[in-house]
């Protein structure tokens, strides 16, 4: 079976910078490790689960869109 | 919020006792097969030494061998279709007919060896709770291969040499003997191709196990 390849970005980046919070911060308020935030933030995850992005967007104060993108040719 | 997974006990215990039992079954049989490789080698290497003379076997050697349904002094009504199967002892063995006994018994008592010692290792990875790795499908492959392809070539190899012993038999008076042939190692070989079929599946689960870890 072929490995899925996406085109979905995740703009952790540029919210915690508008929220004035590190990632660090965030991992602990969300409950993951940093190890696991850094592969979503950097783009090496595969897939998110729907825990994690409700955990995100509500420490964020943000919709999920705001999180995920899909980036255009 | 973190975020927890409840485990299901009674499935973790189950598959835990039959790994244990597995192990320890393997470990026997690994021990087994490396002592029976260890005796087997020392017996003929003092054997070499001594002109023939060894601790185990003694000064006498058995080879398989085949005779001929004719020669077989069956009542009436009784019949046997195809030769019969039948020891030769060879009293006082030369050094090559030494030589040839242990290779046809170590070859298979090796191949059993390696074969032990990897399933235990794939073993040790299912009790840790990590089987899907790709060390485990190398195992699975080597496995699979030394069944496959080692069990004919076992088998080709000791049915050529008891042909060339074939002059080393003791004198049949009753009329013909043969050396055993080569038998189709059947069990080896649906065995390898059984564990080709597990390799792949491991391979499956090893793409789903990344999928899993790649899951935030």
């Amino acid at each position: 079976m072929p490995r899925s390849v996406h085109r979905i970005v995740v703009r952790l980046d540029h919210l915690l910078e508008a929220r004035g919070m590190t990632l660090t911060e965030l991992a602990q308020r969300i409950g993951i490790t940093i190890a696991n935030l850094s592969v979503l933030k950097n783009g090496r995850a595969r897939a998110v689960r729907f825990s994690t992005l409700t955990a995100i967007c509500e420490v964020l104060d943000c919709e999920p869109g705001d999180v995920l993108a899909l980036e255009r040719d | 919020m973190p975020v927890t997974v409840a485990k299901d006990s009674s499935a973790a215990a189950a598959p835990g006792r039959a790994v244990r039992i597995a192990r320890a079954g393997l470990t026997a049989s690994l021990f087994g097969a490396a002592l029976y490789l260890g005796a087997i080698t020392v017996d003929t290497a003092v054997g070499l030494l001594s002109g023939g003379d060894r601790p185990l076997g003694g000064q006498s050697l058995e080879l398989p061998a085949q005779v001929p349904p004719e020669q077989l002094a069956l009542p009436p009504g009784y019949e046997r279709a195809g030769w019969m199967g039948v020891t030769a002892t060879i009293q006082d063995p030369d050094g090559a007919a030494l030589a040839a006994a242990w290779a046809v018994q170590a070859g298979p008592a090796a191949l059993g060896v390696a074969v032990l010692w990897l399933l235990r290792r794939v073993v040790d990875t299912v009790r840790a709770g990590a089987p899907f790795e790709v060390t485990n499908l190398a195992r699975l492959r080597t496995i699979g291969s030394l069944l496959l392809l080692g069990a004919p070539l076992l088998e080709l190899g000791s049915a050529a040499v008891r042909s060339a012993t074939l002059g080393w038999l003791p004198a049949a008076t009753f009329g013909d003997v043969a050396a055993a042939g080569p038998r189709l190692p059947l069990a080896a070989l649906l065995a390898g191709l059984g564990v080709h079929v597990l390799a792949a599946v491991f391979a499956e689960g090893l793409r789903l196990r990344e999928d899993v870890e790649a899951t935030i």
